[in-house]
């Protein structure tokens, strides 16, 4: 399978640029893969705006009841 | 002959002169263009300025006080802003040669507001290329300086702003923050800068790197010019689909309410392991401070995930970034900086999965850390700057083997912040041994920017060290 940057890498890959680019993609992608089992299969990138919005509002709504 | 005495004030002081016509916005304009325009050069922070339309502009304000009208708390003001808020019809060059010429067709929300609030926009500033880089270097514009010290850096990307809010040339800029880029130079340079919630202040018109991570915020010498910076351009924009609407609080209603019984949070873990012995001097000091505020301090345990925060920012900020600049890179890559080019480049090689993870793993460390951290704390308190400030000369490496990992290390501190949204603000905390400033973070839940300005405010009232505590009233 090759995507449209495949051409470029392999014409680039002794580059030091391209070599030391890679190598960090490589490097936090890796990471990545240590933690992607904390997501649960129903999680979409959208559901941050609504952790955001989320704690504000139920914080406010304890305040009105302890009020 | 520029005058010190009206460019030292802050810029709560400067608009009440001007208010009660103590000094006319002309004279101010013109005091402040001067320096600009001398002081600027040596600092390299000024990109462009717009000085006819300054002082007309400065004279419509002065007739209009002297008619009894005033548009609002910055009447007259003139700001100057990182050169990546697009006011239509005039360049932005986001500190690049790609858009040295460009001409928006937009003007930023955040200058509209203050446009509305009264303030004057005269200039632009310096700023890292395509705001990507913390340390303040740029090939193509030239390196802005600290102007504490020639040759330090003064952090970046807003390197412009901090150097020329720091150097009394400007009452506050706006800058931007995506990994760090708005608290790390205010860190570097003595200064107090927020970055606020995700989505509290609109990013319309300003230059996108990384539009999941972009905050917009102030730059300034004390915690109430922030607030009141922060509190005009803050609010929801249908322009901007991720703006927040949540009501807007008064950040200065109570900013002088201290924090006694207010529970502050250390982490034990993930901050202090990497920073260097002064900084964590200074660190330690500001916490003996709020001690003595009243403030309750306690040590807190942080999620274990949040160790990972930090690559996850960096895997979206490149994915975006290199999405935004995927038809330059092609067409144009030697118009770019080496550092800039690498770093965008890496984006191209993350797969759509590297990405879409990053994004979702967000919403799981989020809930937990507001769960684990702000259940138990009402703020956490935490170092910006991990290192003494650097000179330009040891950590010009470019784009040299190792640079990236040394660009981790120095967001090591401000990055997770972008990656989670929590608004944070940076306060000088104190000098390391040579003499440049270091600063400490505060962090909130979301929305609770009133929470962050309170405490700080109380903090410099106490540890005014670096500028005096002005007047405000």
């Amino acid at each position: 399978m090759s995507n449209q940057w495949s051409d470029f890498i392999e014409r680039n890959i002794d580059v030091p640029e391209v070599k030391s680019a890679l190598k960090s993609a490589k490097n936090h992608s890796d990471i990545k893969q240590n933690y992607i089992c904390l997501v649960p299969f129903e999680a979409e990138p959208s559901g941050f705006s609504k952790v955001i919005s989320t704690w504000k509002l139920k914080q406010e709504q304890t305040e009105d009841q302890n009020a | 002959m520029p005058d010190d005495s009206l460019s030292r004030m802050s810029l709560i002081e400067i608009s009440g002169a001007i208010a009660r016509r103590e000094v006319s916005s002309m004279e101010v304009v013109r005091n402040n263009l001067e320096q600009l325009e001398e002081q600027g050069e040596s600092l390299n922070c000024v990109a462009r300025l717009f000085p006819e339309e300054a002082l007309a502009d400065a004279e419509l304000a002065d007739q209009e006080l002297s008619s009894g009208n005033s548009r609002g708390p910055l009447h007259g003001v003139p700001l100057t802003h990182k050169d990546m808020f697009y006011r239509k019809g005039k360049i932005s060059a986001c500190g690049s040669k790609i858009c040295e010429k460009y001409l928006p067709s937009v003007t930023a929300t955040a200058l509209l507001k203050l446009d509305q609030a009264g303030a004057l926009d005269i200039g632009r500033l310096n700023m890292v290329e395509f705001a990507y880089g913390l340390t303040g270097h740029n090939e193509i514009t030239g390196d802005v300086q600290n102007p504490l010290s020639l040759n330090h850096i003064p952090g970046g990307s807003s390197s412009g702003p901090a150097a020329a809010v720091g150097a009394f040339l400007s009452y506050g800029s706006l800058g931007s923050d995506t990994g760090g880029s708005i608290r790390f130079p205010a860190s570097c340079c003595g200064l107090v800068g927020i970055k606020p919630t995700y989505g509290r202040v609109s990013r319309f018109g300003a230059m996108p790197l990384s539009f999941s991570l972009d905050h917009i915020g102030p730059l300034t010498r004390t915690v109430t010019d922030c607030a009141l910076l922060t509190q005009i351009i803050s609010g929801a924009d249908t322009n901007d689909p991720t703006s927040l609407n949540h009501k807007k609080t008064d950040y200065l209603e109570n900013i002088d309410s201290g924090i006694n019984g207010i529970k502050i949070g250390i982490p034990a873990t993930y901050f202090d392991e990497k920073v260097h012995p002064e900084v964590l001097r200074e660190i330690n000091k500001s916490r003996d401070v709020f001690r003595s505020l009243g403030a309750n301090i306690v040590e807190i345990d942080l999620p274990d995930n949040f160790e990972v925060c930090n690559s996850m920012a960096n895997i979206i900020t490149a994915s975006e970034g290199s999405s935004a600049h995927a038809k330059w890179l092609k067409e144009k890559p030697e118009d770019y900086g080496s550092q800039t080019r690498e770093r965008l480049m890496s984006g191209l090689f993350f797969s759509s999965v590297d990405y879409l993870d990053a994004l979702k793993l967000r919403n799981v460390i989020l809930q937990e850390f507001l769960q684990d951290v702000f259940s138990k704390v009402d703020i956490l308190h935490a170092p910006v700057v991990p290192i003494p400030v650097p000179t330009l000369a040891e950590s010009d490496i470019q784009s040299n083997p190792g640079f990236i990992e040394y660009l981790m290390l120095l967001g090591h501190c401000t990055r997770p912040f972008d990656y989670l949204g929590l608004p944070a603000i940076t306060v000088p905390a104190g000098q390391t041994d040579n003499g440049l400033p270091t600063g400490f973070q505060l962090v909130t839940p979301p929305l609770e920017e009133a929470l962050l300005f309170q405490a700080a405010r109380a903090y410099e009232k106490e540890n005014s060290w670096f500028f005096p505590v002005l007047n405000d009233n």
